[in-house]
C-alpha cells in the first residue's frame, strides 16, 4: 500500500506498542477509566471534537499541492456494542487488517479511510465513540483500544444508532461529498432504533455549544429520523448489517422501513463484516460482479447472504463518478489550492499563474 | 534575498485576530514564506473561504494556501506541540506537514517540565494572578537565561537522545527542588487537585522516557535552517509575531507581561542582523473593540458590553488565562502601544472583528482618553486601573457600502491615532477583508 497506508506490519506493531495483545476485552483500560472519570477518552469522543473529517491527502509542491495518495473513501462504521454485542470491538480489533486489505482490493485507486465507531443506548452513560476517518493502522488501533462500549442496552426494545448516523448526515466533512460521489456507511446491530432525535440528548453526546456552532441551523427545528437518513442516503452508501440472531422479530421490518429493504442485510457473524463490506462496496462500485460474489465471500457465501447481496443498488456509485465533471482525483494530481475541489487539468495552468482578481462588487453591509 | 517582508504585530495585549491577517496577506501578497517569532503557545485563528478553520501555534497562518513557515530563533519551540499540531493538520489533510515547516538550530525547546512549571507558579499566587497560557514557553526562556546552555535544550540537539535525556534531567532535578517544599496546600483550594497533578507527573519516572521518545521523533522530522538562508529565497515574507505589545517583557504593562520581548524593533534588528536589506513594511493589529484573556489593566471593560458582543463567552473562563473580557477601544492604550514600538513606525493598521460590531448593535464604541489623570509618581499600571474612560459612539448607519465603511474608520483612526488603515475585517475568511489597495 506504500508509505503511510495501512499495513499488517505497522497493525502487528501497534498492538505490541498500545499493549493490546490480548484479542478479547481489549476496551478494558478505556471501560475502567471512563468508569471512573466519567468522560471518555477524547480521541472517540464526539463531544471534544464533533466534526470528523475525509479529507484528500496533499502535499505542498512549488505552492501547489500533490495528491499523495487517491481520492478518499470514507468507510463508517458504527457498532452496536449493548447486551450480547458488547464484545464487538474486540471483533472489530481482530478482522481490522482484513478489512483493510479487503476494502483496499475493491477500491483501486481510493485512499480508503475508515472510521470504525461503536454506539449504544441514550441510558447509557455513553451512547457513542465517533473517532476520526484514518488510514494508517496505529492510530485506528489506538482508537478501537480507547472506546468504552457499556454492554447495558436499557431494555428498551431498541438501541441509539440514529445518532450514529445523524452524526455521518450533519456533522461529517467528506471529500468525496464535495466532489459528488458518496462514503459509505453501516450500522451493524441486532436490535431496532428509537424513532426519535432529542435535542438534549444530540448536546449530551456531541457537546453542549453544538447548536450554537456546528448545528446553528437546527437552533429551532430538528430533523424527524425520516428527513436524517434522507440526508444520510444523500452523502452515502447506506447499510445497515443485522445480527441473523436478533431478539426482536421486528427488528428486520423496522429497520426496512426506514432505510429500505435494499439497504438492510442479514449476518451471521461480525466476523463476516470484512467479506460483507467489501462485497457491498464492490458491488456499488463495479469493481466486483454478481457472478464474483461467491468467491468474493468464501467461507460466508451462503444462499440467502448472496440473494441479498444480489438485490443492492449495484453499480450506483459508478453512475454517479460518470456523471462527475471531472475524473474521480488520483495520486499525483496537482491541486492549485488546498481548497480546490478539483485538481488542475493538464495544461490548465503555468507554475507562474496567478488567481484572478475578484471583481470589484457593489456590496452593502 | 526575499523582495519585501511584512511584520504583522499585534498592537494590544493578544487576540488581536493576527492569524486571520497573516492567512490574508499569504493570499493576496501570495508570500513566500512566513516567519514565526514568539512563543508555541500561541493559537492564530484562521478560517478560509473553501471553509477550512484551524488554530495556528508553530505552523504559519499561510500553511493552508501551501505557504512554508520558518521558525525563527526568537521562537521557543514546543515539541509536544508541533507533534499534536502535526496530527491535526494531517487530519485536515495536509498529509507531510513537517514539508512545510524548518526551524532555525538554535531555537529554545520548551518542555514538559517547562509546562509544569508555568502552571505550578501560576497556581501559587492563589487570587492574584499574572495571567499565562501555562504551556511552560515562558519558563523555557527564563530557564535558558538562569541555567544557561546546561539545562537549555535546542532544536538541533532534539534528535540527539543522549543530550536531550541529560538535558531533560537537569530541567527535572531542578524543578524537583524548587518545588520540594509545595503541597496541595500552597494554592487556592479549588486549585488543590492541578497542584496534585502537576507535582505527580514530575514525580512520575515514566515521563521523561516518554519525552525523550517524543523529542528524538519531532528532532528526526524538523528540518533545521538558518534565517539567512531562508531570506535569500524570492518573493515575499510575512513576519508572525506571538503575543502583542502591551505583553512585551520590558515596556509591557507589568507585571501582566509575557517573558519574551514582542517590539517589532526585535523583529527589525532580527532581519538586519541576518543580512536583510530590503524594505521592511510594519502592520500593527487590533480588534475593532478592547478584548483581553485573563488578568492585566483595561480600563473599558465592561461586563454588559462583553456578554453583548461575546455572547456565551463567560464559559470561556480557564485556570490560566481567566476570564475573557471586553469593552470599547481604547485608543489610550493603542498610543501608549505605538510609543513603546521602539524605533519602529508603522506602515498602517489592520482592524479586525469588526463584523462583530455590525452583527451586535452597529455602535462603534472608542475611548478617547481618560477623564482622570495619573498621579505624581504613580505608575502607568497603577493608573489604569482606576482610569476613568471617556467613550464616544459611532453609530454606523445601514446599509452602507464596504468602501464607505473602510473611508469612515480609517478617517477616524486616523484623527486620533495617526495611522492609515490598512486592512478592515468585516468577517473571519480572506474574502471577508477590505483593503485600502490591492494589499
Amino acid at each position: 500500500m506504500g508509505y503511510g497506508t495501512f499495513s499488517v506490519d505497522s497493525y502487528q506493531q501497534a498492538r505490541r506498542d498500545y499493549g493490546v495483545t490480548q484479542s478479547t476485552n481489549v476496551t478494558r483500560q478505556a471501560e475502567e477509566r471512563a468508569r471512573q472519570t466519567g468522560h471518555l477518552s477524547e480521541i472517540v469522543d464526539p463531544a471534544v471534537s464533533p466534526i470528523r473529517r475525509s479529507k484528500i491527502r496533499l502535499n505542498p509542491r512549488r505552492k501547489k499541492w500533490i495528491a499523495t495518495l487517491g481520492c478518499p473513501m470514507d468507510i463508517e462504521v458504527s457498532c452496536d456494542t449493548t447486551g450480547s454485542m458488547g464484545g464487538e470491538v474486540d471483533t472489530e480489533m481482530n478482522v481490522l487488517p482484513e478489512l483493510y486489505d479487503a476494502v483496499a482490493k475493491v477500491l483501486p485507486g481510493y485512499d480508503p479511510q475508515l472510521c470504525l465507531g461503536i454506539f449504544g443506548d441514550c441510558g447509557d452513560d455513553f451512547v457513542m465513540c465517533r473517532p476520526q476517518f484514518e488510514m494508517e493502522a496505529p492510530k485506528i488501533v489506538n482508537y478501537l483500544k480507547e472506546m468504552a462500549p457499556q454492554r447495558g442496552g436499557n431494555g428498551n426494545h431498541g438501541e441509539d444508532p440514529q445518532y450514529a448516523m445523524f452524526a455521518r448526515a450533519y456533522l461529517t466533512d467528506a471529500y468525496t461529498n464535495r466532489i459528488g460521489l458518496k462514503g459509505y456507511h453501516f450500522i451493524v446491530t441486532d436490535e431496532p432504533y428509537h424513532n426519535h432525535l432529542r435535542r438534549e440528548e444530540i448536546r449530551r453526546i456531541f457537546g453542549s455549544e453544538i447548536f450554537e456552532n456546528e448545528l446553528k441551523d437546527m437552533r429551532s427545528e430538528l430533523p424527524s429520523v425520516d428527513d436524517m437518513v434522507s440526508e444520510l442516503k444523500r452523502k452515502t452508501h447506506q447499510f445497515v448489517l443485522v445480527m441473523s440472531d436478533y431478539y426482536y422479530n421486528d427488528t428486520i421490518d423496522l429497520w426496512s422501513c426506514l432505510c429500505g429493504e435494499k439497504s438492510v442485510i442479514i449476518i451471521d457473524s461480525t466476523s463476516q463484516l470484512p467479506a460483507v463490506i467489501s462485497a457491498i462496496i464492490g458491488l456499488t462500485e463495479g469493481t466486483i460482479e454478481v457472478v464474483e460474489l461467491e468467491e468474493h465471500l468464501g467461507l460466508f457465501g451462503n444462499d440467502r447472504l448472496i440473494r441479498q447481496l444480489s438485490s443492492i443498488d449495484i453499480g450506483a456509485q459508478a453512475k454517479l463518478r460518470h456523471a462527475l465533471p471531472h475524473p474521480v482525483p488520483k495520486a499525483g494530481d496537482i491541486f492549485a489550492n488546498k481548497g480546490d475541489i478539483w485538481p488542475i487539468r493538464p495544461g490548465e495552468a503555468s507554475d507562474d499563474d496567478k488567481s484572478v482578481e475578484p471583481p470589484d462588487r457593489i456590496e452593502y453591509l | 534575498m526575499l523582495e519585501k517582508i511584512y511584520v504583522v504585530t499585534d498592537l494590544g495585549p493578544g487576540d488581536g485576530g493576527k492569524g486571520s491577517i497573516v492567512h490574508t496577506l499569504s493570499c493576496n501578497l501570495d508570500a513566500s514564506v512566513i516567519i514565526k517569532r514568539g512563543g508555541a503557545q500561541g493559537s492564530h485563528g484562521v478560517r478560509t473561504s473553501y471553509g477550512e478553520n484551524f488554530n495556528f501555534s508553530q505552523w504559519g497562518c499561510g500553511t493552508l494556501e501551501g505557504v512554508p513557515t520558518f521558525l525563527s530563533e526568537q521562537m521557543v519551540i514546543s515539541p509536544v506541540g508541533l507533534s499534536n499540531e502535526s496530527e491535526a493538520l494531517k487530519r485536515l489533510g495536509i498529509y507531510d506537514p513537517f514539508v512545510l515547516l524548518s526551524c532555525d538550530p538554535a531555537c529554545i525547546s520548551a518542555t514538559p517540565f517547562h509546562r509544569i512549571s508555568s502552571q505550578l507558579e501560576e497556581l501559587l499566587l492563589g487570587d492574584n494572578p499574572r495571567g499565562t497560557i501555562g504551556t511552560g514557553v515562558g519558563q523555557a526562556y527564563r530557564m535558558s537565561k538562569t541555567l544557561g546552555e546546561a539545562a537549555t535544550i535546542r532544536a538541533f540537539e532534539l534528535k540527539n537522545r543522549e543530550i536531550v535525556r541529560t538535558k531533560l534531567q537537569k530541567q527535572l532535578d531542578y524543578y524537583r527542588e524548587r518545588y520540594a517544599k509545595i503541597s496541595r496546600k500552597d494554592g487556592l483550594p479549588n486549585d488543590a487537585e492541578l497542584i496534585d497533578e502537576n507535582l505527580s507527573l514530575l514525580y512520575d519516572d515514566g515521563f521523561l522516557p516518554y519525552c525523550l521518545d517524543l523529542f528524538e521523533d519531532i528532532g528526526k522530522k524538523l528540518r533545521l535552517e538558518s534565517l539567512d538562508e531562508v531570506l535569500k529565497g524570492d518573493g515575499l515574507g510575512i513576519v508572525e509575531c506571538s503575543h502583542g505589545v502591551l505583553t512585551d517583557a520590558e515596556t509591557g504593562l507589568k507585571p501582566h507581561v509575557s517573558a519574551i520581548r514582542t517590539l517589532p524593533k526585535f523583529t527589525t534588528e532580527m532581519l538586519r542582523t541576518a543580512g536583510y536589506d530590503g524594505e521592511i513594511v510594519n502592520y500593527a493589529v487590533h480588534r475593532a473593540y478592547e478584548i483581553r484573556h485573563g488578568a492585566g489593566p483595561m480600563p473599558t471593560y465592561d461586563p454588559e458590553f462583553t456578554s453583548r458582543m461575546l455572547p456565551g463567552s463567560h464559559k470561556d473562563e480557564n485556570r490560566w488565562q481567566g476570564i475573557v473580557r471586553a469593552g470599547a477601544l481604547d485608543l489610550n492604550l493603542m498610543r501608549y502601544a505605538l510609543d513603546t514600538s521602539g524605533d519602529v513606525t508603522f506602515d498602517g493598521l489592520c482592524l479586525t472583528w469588526f463584523d462583530q460590531v455590525l452583527a451586535c448593535n452597529r455602535i462603534w464604541s472608542l475611548c478617547i482618553n481618560y477623564k482622570n489623570a495619573p498621579a505624581t509618581g504613580e505608575s502607568y499600571v497603577d493608573f489604569l486601573k482606576r482610569a476613568e474612560p471617556n467613550i464616544i459612539e459611532y453609530f454606523i448607519e445601514k446599509p452602507i457600502l464596504k468602501r464607505e465603511l473602510f473611508e469612515f474608520i480609517g478617517d477616524t483612526l486616523d484623527k486620533f491615532l495617526n495611522i492609515p488603515l490598512k486592512l478592515l475585517s468585516i468577517g473571519p475568511t480572506e474574502l471577508d477583508k477590505v483593503s485600502s489597495n490591492k494589499e
